[in-house]
């Protein structure tokens, strides 16, 4: 790969992983809450 | 008659030595003792400056004959590599166990990095995490323009161009861990030069601030309500993402283990081991990490023309890395039709806390009200996220550049 | 109106009292984040009716800290 395409490809599959890892936690954000307000529903 | 050179070998070395040698042992005793009064009076960061000066000047100044006739010194070889002479060297040279057992395979780094998650607040990112990633992204631009300057333009092979350009991501353990991966030969300049800009930032970034920021801006007030995110979530997401991320990139596993470790042992609120690796373990290793710097820096080390090309291509990374950060301070200004301050782009490249201060410092200058911090401590925990990635990323597939 | 934290940390110095007279933007104290020292201010005229926390407490963003009316 010449160095040009290296570093867009690199630099894409870099923000492409952090949004991914910003996605989870987003995710889990929400699923973690909204067991934590049914089980405080359930209490 | 007594052979004086024999009687004071630190002076007599002067003699036997090459010019360029002798100049560059002198030229790094006067470096050694800036760096150090520097970090006496606080101008730069003492906890790594202090040492590394001191250290500098004293391996400088003790040079010796040794057995075979060649100068070197007690403190360390980092060059002996095969069993026998390294286990002999082990015995002899007083900061050798250390280096070889902590700094050649990178578990100094990682001791340090452990510390950095203990005292990172992941609250702050969550606050407003889609704006600060996206900073974070953009604050990466340095790191990408130096490994197309280095391999393109200054003639160095990928994995040297990549592991100085991690310097763009403003995280020491970042830049040692990658350049022990890609480029050892060349690792003791990189680090050498990497902690000694990461130390200056706080000089020329505010400027860097004013340049691209008009006054009018610098003071938008970004206070956020912090959520009220329960311990047992953050530990969860902490603990998640980081196997998620080992999974992805598992060269670069022991970083992602070191900095979410030490995120979870704080969630967790296990009181002793935060305070392990917030503070003991954290100052030990700056500590001697900052030692063995300093006295890595003897002049037959240093004197590679390599090291002119660091020099350039270091202050570049991070140049454009803040520059990339404040674009992106722009751009989420725009989105959020105004709301946001793009001082706040600078806290995307990674020195935490000094960056987030930094976009503080420049919001509160100009407005006493504006609240800053805390975005900008989601952006400053973000690029440390973005470093780790790129760093994984680069010594995973810089391989593939020819 | 509720003067509240911007951001958690720990008050460091209280200037102003109850009774005292205060003016938009002026100071009432100082609290530290991140080892950085911001100073409180008053985002109204007024005068202040209580001071909710003292010197050394640890605050949370959003916690009320001073009632100006």
């Amino acid at each position: 790969m010449n160095i040009f395409t290296y570093a867009a490809f690199a630099y894409a599959l870099m923000a492409v992983i952090s949004l991914a890892v910003v996605g989870v936690i987003v995710l889990l954000n929400h699923v973690l809450n909204k067991q934590g307000k049914e089980a405080d529903e359930n209490d | 008659m007594i052979d004086f050179t024999q009687l004071f070998p630190g002076i007599g070395t002067f003699l036997t030595q090459d010019p360029a040698t002798v100049l560059a042992r002198i030229g790094l005793i006067v470096l050694g003792f800036i760096l150090a009064y520097l970090g006496f009076k606080g101008t730069l960061e003492p906890l790594i400056m202090v040492p590394m000066g001191i250290g500098m000047m004293a391996v400088n100044a003790g040079m010796l004959f040794l057995t075979d006739g060649s100068t070197g010194t007690m403190f360390l070889d980092a060059l002996v590599s095969d069993t026998n002479g390294l286990m002999n060297i082990l015995q002899i040279d007083f900061l050798q166990p250390i280096y070889t057992f902590t700094f050649s395979n990178g578990l100094i780094a990682c001791l340090v990095f452990m510390g950095i998650g203990a005292r990172s607040e992941i609250s702050f990112m969550l606050a407003r995490p889609w704006q600060s990633i996206i900073i974070a992204i953009f604050a990466e631009l340095g790191t990408f323009v130096t490994l197309i300057l280095g391999f393109k333009f200054f003639g160095l092979d990928a994995g040297a161009a990549a592991a100085i350009a991690t310097i763009g991501g403003a995280d020491g353990p970042m830049v040692l861990f990658t350049s022990l991966h890609l480029a050892p030969h060349l690792f003791v300049p990189i680090s050498i030069i990497a902690y000694l800009y990461l130390s200056l930032t706080y000089g020329g970034y505010p400027y860097l601030i004013r340049l691209f920021v008009p006054h009018k801006y610098r003071g938008i007030d970004m206070y956020i309500e912090e959520p009220e995110v329960p311990a047992r979530t953050k530990f969860i997401f902490i603990i998640v993402v980081c196997t998620l991320l080992c999974l992805l990139l598992p060269v670069a596993s022991p970083l992602f283990l070191s900095f979410f470790i030490g995120m979870a042992v704080k969630e967790a609120n296990i009181g002793h081991y935060v305070k392990i690796l917030e503070e003991t373990i954290s100052y030990i290793s700056t500590f001697f990490l900052g030692l063995l710097l300093g006295c890595l820096c003897d002049a037959n080390t240093l004197l590679n023309p390599v090291v002119f090309k660091i020099l350039v291509l270091g202050i570049t990374a991070l140049a454009f890395s803040a520059i990339g950060g404040l674009i992106g301070g722009w751009v989420m200004y725009h989105v959020t039709k105004k709301r946001f301050n793009p001082v706040v782009g600078i806290a995307g490249v990674s020195c935490v806390p000094t960056t987030a201060k930094l976009a503080q410092h420049a919001a509160s200058e100009e407005d006493p009200f504006s609240m800053v911090l805390g975005a900008a401590m989601g952006a400053n925990i973000s690029g440390v996220i973005t470093s780790a990635i790129c760093a994984g990323i680069f010594v995973a597939t810089v391989s593939l550049v020819h | 109106m509720e003067i509240k934290a911007r951001i958690s940390g720990t008050i460091v110095q209280i200037t102003a009292k109850e009774g005292d007279a205060v003016k938009v933007r002026q100071p009432l104290g100082k609290m530290e984040a991140m080892k950085m020292e911001q100073p409180i201010l008053s985002n109204v005229e007024g005068t202040v009716k209580s001071v909710n926390v003292g010197v050394g407490d640890k605050v949370k963003s959003g916690q009320v800290l001073f009632v100006i009316e």
